[in-house]
Formats: structure tokens, sequence, C-alpha cells
């Protein structure tokens, strides 16, 4: 067992009845990075976390988690945060997360003092000794997202974490996220949200039905989706340069994109722009499809309508 | 084990806080005291009640009343009904008695004339009165006190030999194991639904994932049973404070009621293993039900549904008073979901063979030990069933299923 691998899933397949929910699908999840898991609606994305937390048992393969099966013990370094939300509605927050903390193994005097100082972090310190049934859908999301990283857990796993919340409470999460990462915990989180993947994610894997369709680094995965193309802003005749197939520009008429002739690498595009006295050069980059592209492209390979 | 007592701890005082917890175990024994309080007090007014309404007349048309004996101050004859009725309605007298002529050959015909009717304690200082004049007309060899009070019983103790006082201790040989049964099975059904709403409750408040991935279900099951179990104990020392303190401010006849208790070792050591197989029983099907249900209501049809049979031997209290060992109260008796109530009623009133007593434990326990298995595995199967009840086919494939779900759970232990 690799101790660097906090997650190790192998030909793991789960099915409801005859339909395959998650079909022979292995990875891996590395001690520290901040994992992305992507795919469309009903990809499996939900059934492979709640096989990870022994929440669900997968009819074939192997999972392992911190290095072995998950024991009650190794829960204690897990935070969870589900898809679907839901705490106690009717105790104080404080006493919510202590005993939240508490079931962690933490000391119930640990597990509030914890309590307090990162509903103070989020900008909760206030409502400590209020109800969840008196706060607002996005506070009441903020106080799950603390739930699940009260122990100090060495791996978080959180489903559709930003999903609904406003663009400050996404940036107060995200740092914390971020902030986690730097000092060493696992984050596997899923996601529709393209942009924070691209933000945040170290590595990434999509399935789709069930199936690994992208799996590896965000920047790899990106360049292996680029075209033989470069983006350019500047002035200058751009069809006419040597090695250019044909050129997009892009609806403000900005930026444009080089296609280039099979054999010609972005190292000669910028020889040639460089010793070309007609051309102006504002800016010269790869083309790289935004994850937003990969996911539509991919999804819609798969040939499919989701939902 | 932390964690069990840490899931005990909030289920106990989460449920002590609930609105119908506090109205059984505190309404119900308050509503108790104030109840007997009113009934002493009304029963009390009825004894002063005699004098109330001033003289009273009577009308003796069978002749028996001749200067009668004992008779009470506020008693005036009269010689026909007319003058009686006209002294009513005048205000001098509140009511009279009419003996009818034929008093001695009919069933003892009297009428009684009152504005508002005549009061219960009025009427019986009359029939005193008639009772000490008929007594007159006996023969001198059967004395007075015979022809009022004709017998006075006194219980004997089969087993001890021992006297007993008064028919109160007859019932209360009889009736306190049956009360016992009674206040144990009620606070046991509370609780074991107090179980069962949990389990919904957080089924339906999503909690479910974040327990299932913080502690293994079976710390989950037994924390709520415990933690409950607790709570019915504390239910159950509510009722039987309150009790003592009914009884402490009551008559002779509760004492003699309390003298009549006999629980005998064997049936308090058979009393506590039927009521903690009883719980577990319970809190077995509650947790499986309210694992495989999507809402409160729903599970408790299925809860009510054990309920009555579990009381049913109560039900049939004549039948068992009337042949302990008819083949009724025997089936009861052994029979896994009524013989905790249906043996503790059986044993006062009979020796129970030691064989049936035998069977009877044998097979509440395995059917506890089966119940148990059946929930522990429904509930996990059922646990994130959000919104779909479970059918009898996923229960059965979660049995088969059960097996693996045990091996990871002991493997879970042996890796701590």
């Amino acid at each position: 067992m690799n101790r660097e691998h906090v997650i190790e899933v192998r030909e793991v397949t789960k099915k409801y009845g005859t339909h395959v929910a998650v079909d022979a699908l292995s990875f891996e999840v590395q001690r520290g990075e901040i994992f992305a898991f992507l795919g469309p609606n009903g990809a499996g994305k939900t059934t492979t976390m709640r096989m990870i937390l022994d929440i669900l048992k997968p009819d074939q393969g192997q999972i392992a988690v911190l290095g072995g099966a998950l024991t009650e013990e190794i829960k204690d370094h897990i935070g969870y945060m589900p898809e679907e939300r839901g705490l106690y509605r009717n105790v104080p927050l404080v006493d919510l997360l202590g005993y939240l903390g508490g079931l962690k193994g933490m000391s119930q005097a640990d597990a509030r003092r914890r309590a307090i100082q990162l509903l103070e972090q989020v900008d909760l310190g206030e409502y400590q000794k209020k109800k969840l049934t008196e706060l607002s859908k996005g506070m009441a999301q903020k106080v799950q997202f603390i739930s699940t990283l009260l122990h100090n857990p060495e791996l978080i796993i959180v489903d559709e974490p930003f999903s609904g919340l406003d663009p400050v409470n996404t940036q107060t999460l995200k740092d914390m996220v971020i902030d986690l990462s730097r000092n060493g915990t696992t984050v596997l989180m899923s996601t529709h949200q393209m942009q924070q993947v691209e933000e945040m994610g170290h590595r990434l894997l999509m399935i789709d039905h069930g199936r690994r369709v992208l799996y590896g680094p965000v920047d790899e995965v990106r360049s292996r989706f680029a075209e033989n193309a470069v983006v350019v802003e500047g002035e200058g005749d751009w069809a006419a340069l040597p090695g250019v197939k044909s050129v997009d520009v892009d609806e403000f008429g900005r930026e444009y994109t080089l296609h280039l002739k099979d054999g010609v690498t972005s190292d000669d595009m910028m020889q040639a722009l460089a010793a070309s006295p007609v051309h102006k050069v504002r800016s010269f980059a790869l083309a790289v499809p935004s994850l937003t592209d990969i996911f539509i492209q991919v999804a819609g390979r798969n040939g499919n309508n989701h939902g | 084990m932390d964690k069990i007592w840490l899931i005990a701890r909030r289920e106990y005082l989460f449920n002590f806080k609930r609105r119908s917890f506090l109205f059984s175990a505190f309404g119900v024994p308050i509503f108790s005291l104030v109840l007997m309080f009113i009934i002493i007090n009304l029963a009390e007014t009825s004894v002063t009640q005699t004098g109330q309404l001033g003289q009273i007349g009577y009308v003796d048309e069978a002749g028996i009343l001749e200067n009668p004996v004992e008779k009470p101050e506020e008693y005036v004859a009269f010689p026909d009904e007319e003058t009686a009725h006209r002294a009513l309605l005048d205000g001098e007298i509140g009511a009279y008695f009419v003996v009818t002529p034929n008093f001695m050959s009919s069933a003892g015909e009297v009428d009684a004339y009152g504005l508002d009717g005549v009061p219960d304690g009025i009427e019986n200082q009359f029939e005193d009165f008639i009772h000490a004049n008929l007594a007159r007309l006996v023969p001198e060899t059967v004395p007075l006190d015979r022809i009022r009070t004709p017998m006075v019983v006194t219980m004997v103790d089969a087993a001890t030999g021992g006297e007993m006082e008064g028919e109160a201790a007859f019932m209360g040989r009889f009736m306190a194991p049956f009360i016992l049964a009674f206040v144990f099975l009620m606070a046991v059904n509370t609780t074991s639904q107090f179980l069962m709403s949990s389990v919904v409750e957080e089924k339906e408040n999503r909690m479910m994932e974040i327990l299932l991935t913080s502690c293994t279900p079976l710390q989950m099951l037994w924390g709520k049973v415990l933690g409950l179990g607790l709570l019915g104990l504390t239910q159950v020392g509510l009722w039987l404070g309150a009790g003592a303190l009914i009884i402490s401010g009551q008559s002779k006849d509760v004492a003699d009621f309390l003298s009549g208790v006999r629980f005998t070792p064997d049936i308090i050591i058979l009393g506590l293993l039927y009521l903690v197989l009883g719980y577990f029983f319970f809190s077995g099907v509650m947790a499986g039900v309210g694992a495989s249900v999507t809402a409160e209501r729903e599970g408790q049809q299925f809860a009510g549904f054990f309920t009555i049979l579990t009381v049913l031997p109560m039900a049939l209290l004549i039948t068992f008073m009337e042949d302990p060992n008819g083949p009724l109260p025997v089936f009861f008796s052994i029979f896994p979901l009524t013989s905790p109530v249906g043996m503790l009623m059986r044993m006062p009133m009979t020796t129970v063979p030691v064989w049936e007593i035998i069977v009877s434990v044998a097979l509440l326990a395995v059917t506890v030990v089966a119940t148990v298995w059946l929930a522990a595995r429904v509930f996990r199967l059922g646990l994130l069933m959000y919104g779909k009840r479970l059918t009898v086919r996923e229960i059965i494939a979660a049995l088969r299923q059960g097996g693996q779900t045990m091996v990871s759970a002991a493997q879970s232990r042996e890796g701590v």
C-alpha cells in the first residue's frame, strides 16, 4: 500500500439492480492534494464517495482509505460533507458541533472550543447559541462545512461544497479549502463548477456512466485537450504567416486563434512572429481549452442527454 | 464504547425535552394526582350531604316503623302522603320516603320524593333506618348485628398461612403485578416509539450519512437503545414516585391493598428479565421499522400493531382470573409477543409449571436475538433510502448481505 495514496480505488463496481452505477473504476488520491471529482449528474460520483466512506459496499473491487479498510478509528480522521445537507435543526450550534466532534473522538471541551473558533472564522461567531432553524441557507451550509473539519481530519470528502453559496461565502470556503490543503489535509471534492477546479484543483477525475473518462493533473488534462493552436493578441495579417492553417477571431475581435499545420509547433510560430516585421504581438499563449469545454466535449462524446 | 455512550446521552437529553415525553412522564402523574384529589373531595362532600336537606319525612304505609328504633333526629313521620307532600312543597322537609303497603310482600318497594332528586347519602341513611327496624321482627336468637353484617371474610394466604386483611388485600395480590407490568409496558412503548421517531428524523433531516461516517450502525443502534432505555426507566421512576405519593395520603383500603402485594423473588427476577427482553424486542422492531419507512406516521401504524398484540393479555384479565391454567392464558404466557405481560399476570394467580416458564423465556430470548439481528441489517440498509420504503425483497436481500456487513464490523473492531 502506497503511503502517499490517501485513497486507493481498484476496479470497483456497484450495481443497483441491472443499472451499473460504477463500472470497474480505479483511481488514487494523493496526500495533501485537492482532488476534483467531476462528472455529469447521475455519473456515479455520490455512489463512489459513499463506497469510499463505507456507507455502501462495492459489489466488486477494493477500496483503501488512509492505508487500509475503513475502520472506526480511521473514520475519526475523515470529514464528510454529503450532497444532501442536513444536521439536527433544533439544537444550538455549539451543542450540535460539540456532539459531532465527540462522535469523531474529540473531547467535549475541545470540540466546543474548536467549534466556536471555526464559527468565528466564517463570521457566525454570534450565532453559536442559535439553532439551525434560525439560520439562512447559506449560513447553514457554512455550519455544515465546519462540521466537516471540526476534528482536523487528514482527509475531507466534500460533495458539491459551493453549490448554492453567494460569491462572498464561496470565497470564504474556498480560502479554507486551500488553507487545509497547504496544511497537509487531503481534499476530495466533487463539483460542477469548472472554474473552481481550474483555480484550486491539483488533479482531477471525470467519470461518466460510472466509467473513468478523464484522469490526471488538471494542467495536463487541459493541455491534452489542447489542439495544435496558439492564441495571440496584436496586429497584422495572421493568416499570412507560414504554418498557419486557419484563423478564428473571438467575438470582441481581440483574440485570434491560429490553427497550425501539422508538424508546426508553437515554438516555430513564436520564432516566426518574432522574425516578422509586420506583426505586433501583445500576448501569446497556447490554446488551452477551459474545463467547461472539455467537460461538454467529453460528456457529449459519450453521447447522451444528461440532466 | 465512548461513542455509544455519547449517542445514548444525546438521545436521553434530547428526548427528555420532547413535549410528548414531558406529558407522559409528568403530565400523567400530575393528572392522576389532581383526579385523585377531586375524587376524595367529592367523596367527602357526599358524606356530609346527609344533613344538607334539613328535615326528612317518611310515610309508613306498611306498618313496620311504629315506635321506630335508631331514628335520626331530622326524621319526621307523616300520617299520609298528602301531608308529607304539602310539607315538602312548603319547604318544611327536604325529601320524604314512602314505605309502600306491600313492602313486605314485594321486593321491598320504597318511593323517594324530592324537589331535586334524593342524594345517595340520604337514601343509604334511610336504608339503615329500615334495616334496624326490620331486625326487630327477627327472633332474638339472631343478633341484630348479623342482620346488618351477615359475614366478615378473612383471607388466609395458603402459602404462608398468614392472614390477609380484607378484599383489598386480595386484589392487591393479583393486581399489583398487573399494574406494574402495565406501567413498564407503557414506558417501553413510549421509549421504543421515540427510538423509531429518532431514526425517522435522522433520515428526514439527512443526519444519517454524517452519523454513519462517524460511527457504525451497531453503535448507533446500541446508543439509541441504551439512551432511550434509561429514559424509560426515568419515566417508570417518576410514575412509581407519583404512585407512592398518592398512596401515602390514602385510606386504609390502599394500605390493605399493599399488604396483599406479594413480590416474591422469583416474580421480581422474572419480571425484570421479561422487562429487559421485552424492551430489546420492541427497540429492535422500532429501529427496523423506523429505518424502513419514510414518514413517522407510516411507522406508527406498524408500531400500533405490535402494541395491541402486547397488551392483548390485559384485555383478557377476566379469562386469566377465571382459569389461569386455561388454554388462552397458557398460550399468551408462552407466545413471545404477549409473554412478558401474560406471564406476569399469570404468575401470582397460580403456580406456573417450571417448564412453561423456561419455554416462555427461551422463546422470547430467541425472538429478541432474531429481531435485533434482523433490525441491525434492515437498519443499515434502510438508513440511506430516502423517500423510499423498503420492499420485502430488499429486506431479504439485506439479510443475505448482512453477513458481509458483520464481517466488516468485526474487522473494524479488530483494527482499533
